[in-house]
C-alpha cells in the first residue's frame, strides 16, 4: 500500500505544473477612485485616467493610444500580471505593457495587446525605444466584455504568453513568441494602455494583478519529466 | 490485440503529405495600429494561408531590417510567396543541405544578398573564404543571424532607423527545430 501512494505521489508531482498562471496574484490597483492620482506615469500618449471612479482608460475621442505605467513598483526579470478587459465595442486596442526605461522614443520591453476591429485577436510584441516589433503571428480571439487578460513574461526561456480567462479558467495562448532581447533586471514597470476613452468607444482596464515570478529551472510550467519517465514537459 | 489498431484511427494526424518546408527571407514592414510605430515580418500577411492544411511557420529578425522563416505550407501557399516580390525564397529546403548544387548566378546572387543586409565584405569573405557551394544552408542563416542592431523611430522622417545597439538574434536552429 505504501509503494502504491508513493508512486501515485510521484505520478501526481510529475504531471502537476510547477508553476501556473497566474503565480503571483496581488492586487496592483482596482482604479476605485476619482483621479489616477501620482502611483501612474504617463509613457505614451496623454497616459490612461480614471473613469466613473472605477476604470482605468484612454484619454479621448480619437484612434491614439495612451499608456501609463505603475511606478510604485519594480518587478522582473519575470513577471505574471492580469486585468479585467472591458470593451464596449469592436474599434479597439488595448495592451499590457512589462517594459523597462517606460518613455516617448525610449520604452524597451515586452507587450500583449488585444486588437478588437475585424481581425480580432491577441499580438505580442518587443519594444525597442517604443518601436513594436510583432513576435509570431496573432492568435485568433475574439474579446468580450469581463474577460480577463493576462501577460506571462519568462525571462528564463524568452517565452512571452498572453492568458485568457473568461469566467472557466485560465487559458494560454501565443505559446510560440519567444524573445530575449531584454531578459535581464529588477527594474520592470509593468503598464496599461488603451486607445480611446470607455465614454466614446468602450475601452478600459480594471483589477490589474500580477508581479514578479520566478520561473523553475529554465523549463517553466512544468516539472521535467526526463529523467523518470522518459516524457517530456 | 486487434483493438489497439484502431486506436491510430482516434489520433489527430496533421496533413503534412499536402505540405512541405522551406526557407525564406522577408523584409520588415510597417503595420502601425492606434498611433504606435510596428513592424511586422512580411511572411506573417501570409499566415492564414500558411495555416491551411496545418501548415506553420517560424521566423526570426536578421541584419538589415529582414527576417529569416523556415515554412511549411501547402504548394498554394508557397505560389503566394514566391509571387511576392519582397520575398526570396532560399535555393535549398533543408538547413543541413549543401550548397554545392547551386549555380555561379545563384551563389553569386546570395552573396550579394548577404552584402546588402549590411555585413562587409571583409565579414563576408572571412566567414565564406571558399567558393560558396562549399558550405551549407545552415552556415549560410547563421552568419545572416549574427548581428541586429535596436530600432528606433525617426518621426520627423517617418521611417524606422535600425542603427542602435547590436542586439542578439534567434539562431536558424531554433527555427528548424520549432517547424519539422
Amino acid at each position: 500500500m505504501k509503494r502504491l501512494l508513493s508512486a501515485l505521489l510521484l505520478v501526481v508531482l510529475l504531471v502537476s505544473p510547477a508553476w501556473a498562471f497566474p503565480d503571483n496574484t496581488t492586487l496592483i490597483d482596482d482604479f476605485n477612485r476619482a483621479s489616477l492620482g501620482a502611483n501612474w506615469t504617463a509613457f505614451f500618449g496623454s497616459g490612461i485616467q480614471i473613469f466613473a471612479s472605477t476604470l482605468a482608460t484612454g484619454q479621448g475621442a480619437t484612434d491614439a493610444s495612451d499608456a501609463s505605467y505603475y511606478n510604485a513598483a519594480t518587478y522582473g526579470p519575470s513577471g505574471h500580471f492580469y486585468a479585467t478587459s472591458r470593451v464596449g465595442g469592436a474599434g479597439t486596442w488595448q495592451g499590457i505593457h512589462f517594459v523597462t526605461t517606460p518613455g516617448s522614443g525610449t520604452t524597451d520591453g515586452y507587450a500583449i495587446y488585444v486588437i478588437y476591429h475585424g481581425t480580432d485577436g491577441i499580438l505580442g510584441y518587443r519594444l525597442d525605444n517604443d518601436v513594436l516589433t510583432q513576435l509570431g503571428s496573432q492568435v485568433s480571439y475574439t474579446p468580450a466584455d469581463g474577460d480577463l487578460i493576462g501577460l506571462d513574461r519568462n525571462a528564463v526561456t524568452g517565452g512571452l504568453e498572453a492568458y485568457v480567462n473568461t469566467g472557466g479558467g485560465w487559458t494560454g495562448l501565443g505559446g510560440s513568441w519567444s524573445d530575449s532581447t531584454y531578459a535581464s533586471g529588477t527594474s520592470w514597470r509593468v503598464g496599461l494602455e488603451c486607445s480611446y476613452d470607455w465614454a466614446s468607444t468602450g475601452n478600459a482596464w480594471d483589477d490589474l494583478h500580477g508581479g514578479t515570478v520566478t520561473p523553475d529551472g529554465g523549463g517553466g510550467g512544468c516539472i521535467p519529466k526526463l529523467m523518470l519517465l522518459g516524457v517530456g514537459c | 490485440m486487434i483493438w489497439l489498431a484502431f486506436l491510430f484511427l482516434l489520433v489527430p494526424v496533421e496533413s503534412w503529405a499536402q505540405t512541405a518546408v522551406s526557407w525564406w527571407v522577408a523584409p520588415y514592414v510597417r503595420a502601425d495600429e492606434y498611433g504606435r510605430v510596428v513592424r511586422v515580418c512580411k511572411i506573417e500577411q501570409y499566415a492564414s494561408l500558411i495555416a491551411a492544411e496545418g501548415g506553420s511557420y517560424r521566423a526570426a529578425e536578421i541584419l538589415g531590417g529582414y527576417c529569416v522563416a523556415k515554412v511549411r505550407a501547402n504548394a498554394a501557399a508557397v505560389t503566394a510567396l514566391a509571387a511576392d516580390a519582397d520575398l526570396q525564397r532560399l535555393p535549398k529546403d533543408r538547413i543541413d543541405d549543401p550548397l554545392s548544387t547551386l549555380t555561379n548566378q545563384q551563389k553569386t546572387r546570395l552573396r550579394n544578398f548577404i552584402l546588402s543586409l549590411g555585413y562587409t565584405a571583409q565579414e563576408v569573405q572571412a566567414r565564406f573564404p571558399n567558393d560558396l557551394g562549399t558550405y551549407t544552408l545552415r552556415d549560410v542563416l547563421r552568419f545572416m543571424a549574427t548581428r541586429r542592431l535596436k530600432p528606433r523611430y525617426d518621426s520627423a522622417a517617418d521611417t524606422i532607423v535600425l542603427d542602435g545597439p547590436i542586439q542578439p538574434v534567434k539562431s536558424p536552429d531554433t527555427l528548424d527545430e520549432a517547424i519539422k
